[in-house]
């Protein structure tokens, strides 16, 4: 009796003690991280957790310096105060998402574009110069100073991570693309087995580890439902949306939205926000998901259709009509019933 | 005589035996408990990442939230929450659609601010886009 009562103790103390430390070893931790001008938010469970978001928050903080146009320290500052001709030392970060967004220019014939910082700033879409109340549109004289200043051809990459340009006043920004980046970087070098959950980097989702994760697309415009549609995916998935309702104003009651046009306008083409889904993100990285649905709201449908599926992408593509379409996803579950299907 | 020590010792550790179970059962029910509790919604505000404001969802209220480069000003009204008024550069803080279910946030850059609900209904989501 005496040895079966202390059995039962030890078995009990033990029971405690082991759902104690797994609870401990299972907690979720979460941090929001201010970085390109957005708010990540990490949320990690698993093996040493703690330390990984740590990681991811100092990761994004160093990259952000990098990357940050209006930082004077970043690489980008220094290209786009260059004079002609003159040669930029770069980190081989900045070096490896100019490589990736020079052949997105050249594969989408100029569509996709990070030379358009002048004009995004001159309609007032960059972080130190946008407002949600804007009373009127710049004047086109000065627009079409701007757009023949946006050449990407201008800058060229040479070896060992420098970068010259022939056009003094090529500007470029990172913000289509450095959130994918990033995420890709901290699932490389961060993120250990056994780890999961999920990198929200500022919209661009990366899922980590074994599980099954609900993604919200959000409604791109003010209705009664809590989001547009659902997507349920396995870790180790992508997804990233550009629409026309993050950074935007109204003037005249015309809606101006971020991503600038070959001509030098917002784009303005019936699309209102475009999804794009990576089932592999080692295959079709991060970056390249911020790259594509960038290039297909700026390409438009039929053109932006045919350049994700080179990649392999899956698309949900929202129109002003009210009308949305889906091609290569499985799993969506549409919540917003006041879209129809086109 | 082997009974009677038996006895004499034992007595004291079903005692003990008893408080030990008692509480690793007392720990157990309370942690089923505050796991399944059903919690109305709350609304949490960070500022720089930390948290600053917790209030419930459920009573109405504005407060005024003050950090180093100014101040927001947040209303919690029938079940949902928004932005008022702001004095930050870009004010789509002030733009953005009242929020209620839990993950949804709302973003003031410049101020580092963010409005998140917690545990309210509908939390079926791990992350939006």
């Amino acid at each position: 009796m005496k040895k079966s009562r202390k059995v039962l103790i030890l078995a009990l103390t033990a029971t405690f003690i082991l759902s104690f430390v797994l609870s401990g070893c299972n907690a979720k931790v979460t941090e929001d991280v201010f970085a390109f001008g957005t708010v990540s938010s990490i949320s990690l469970k698993g093996k040493k957790a703690k330390n990984t978001v740590k990681e991811i928050d100092s990761l994004f903080t160093s990259l952000d310096v990098a990357f940050d146009a209006e930082n004077t320290k970043s690489d980008v500052y220094r290209i786009n105060i260059a004079k002609e001709n003159e040669i930029v030392q770069v980190s081989a970060e900045t070096y490896e998402l100019l490589s990736i967004a020079k052949i997105a220019y050249d594969e989408t014939d100029g569509a996709f574009n990070i030379a358009t910082y002048s004009l995004s700033k001159l309609w007032r879409f960059t972080s130190d110069t946008f407002s949600s109340f804007v009373s009127e549109i710049p004047e086109k004289s000065k627009i079409d100073e701007e757009l023949s200043h946006v050449d990407l051809g201008a800058l060229t990459l040479l070896s060992d991570n420098r970068v010259t340009k022939t056009d003094a006043r090529l500007k470029i920004g990172f913000g289509a693309i450095a959130k994918g980046y990033a995420g890709d970087k901290a699932l490389e070098r961060t993120v250990k087995d056994g780890q999961s959950g999920i990198l929200n980097v500022g919209g661009t989702i990366f899922t980590v580890g074994k599980g099954e994760y609900k993604i919200g697309i959000s409604s791109p415009r003010d209705t009664d439902a809590d989001y547009f549609g659902k997507l349920t995916l396995p870790g180790n998935s992508v997804v990233c949306t550009s629409g026309d309702y993050e950074r935007y104003y109204i003037v005249d009651g015309k809606r101006y939205c971020h991503i600038i046009g070959k001509d030098g306008y917002p784009v303005d083409n019936g699309i209102v926000s475009v999804t794009v889904i990576s089932s592999d993100a080692k295959a079709l990285s991060g970056a390249f998901c911020d790259v594509l649905s960038t290039a297909v709201f700026a390409l438009g449908r039929d053109k932006g259709v045919d350049y994700a599926k080179r990649y392999g992408a899956g698309l949900v593509i929202i129109y002003t009509d009210g009308t949305y379409e889906t091609f290569d996803v499985e799993n969506f579950e549409l919540k917003d019933v006041s879209y129809r299907k086109r | 005589m082997k009974k009677m020590r038996d006895f004499k010792t034992e007595k004291p550790f079903y005692v003990r035996d008893f408080i030990a179970v008692a509480a690793v059962l007392a720990v157990l029910i309370a942690s089923i408990v505050m796991l399944t509790q059903k919690k109305g919604g709350t609304v949490e505000v960070y500022v720089d990442g930390k948290p600053a404001y917790s209030y419930s969802l459920e009573e109405n209220r504005t407060f005024t939230v003050s950090c180093d480069d100014g101040v927001n000003v947040i209303e919690i009204k029938d079940g949902k929450v928004r932005v008022i008024d702001a004095d930050c550069n870009n004010r789509a803080c002030v733009k953005s659609k009242a929020i209620s279910k839990k993950g949804e946030q709302i973003v003031c850059l410049p101020h580092k601010l963010i409005v998140v609900v917690h545990d309210g209904s509908e939390g079926e989501l791990d992350a939006r886009t």
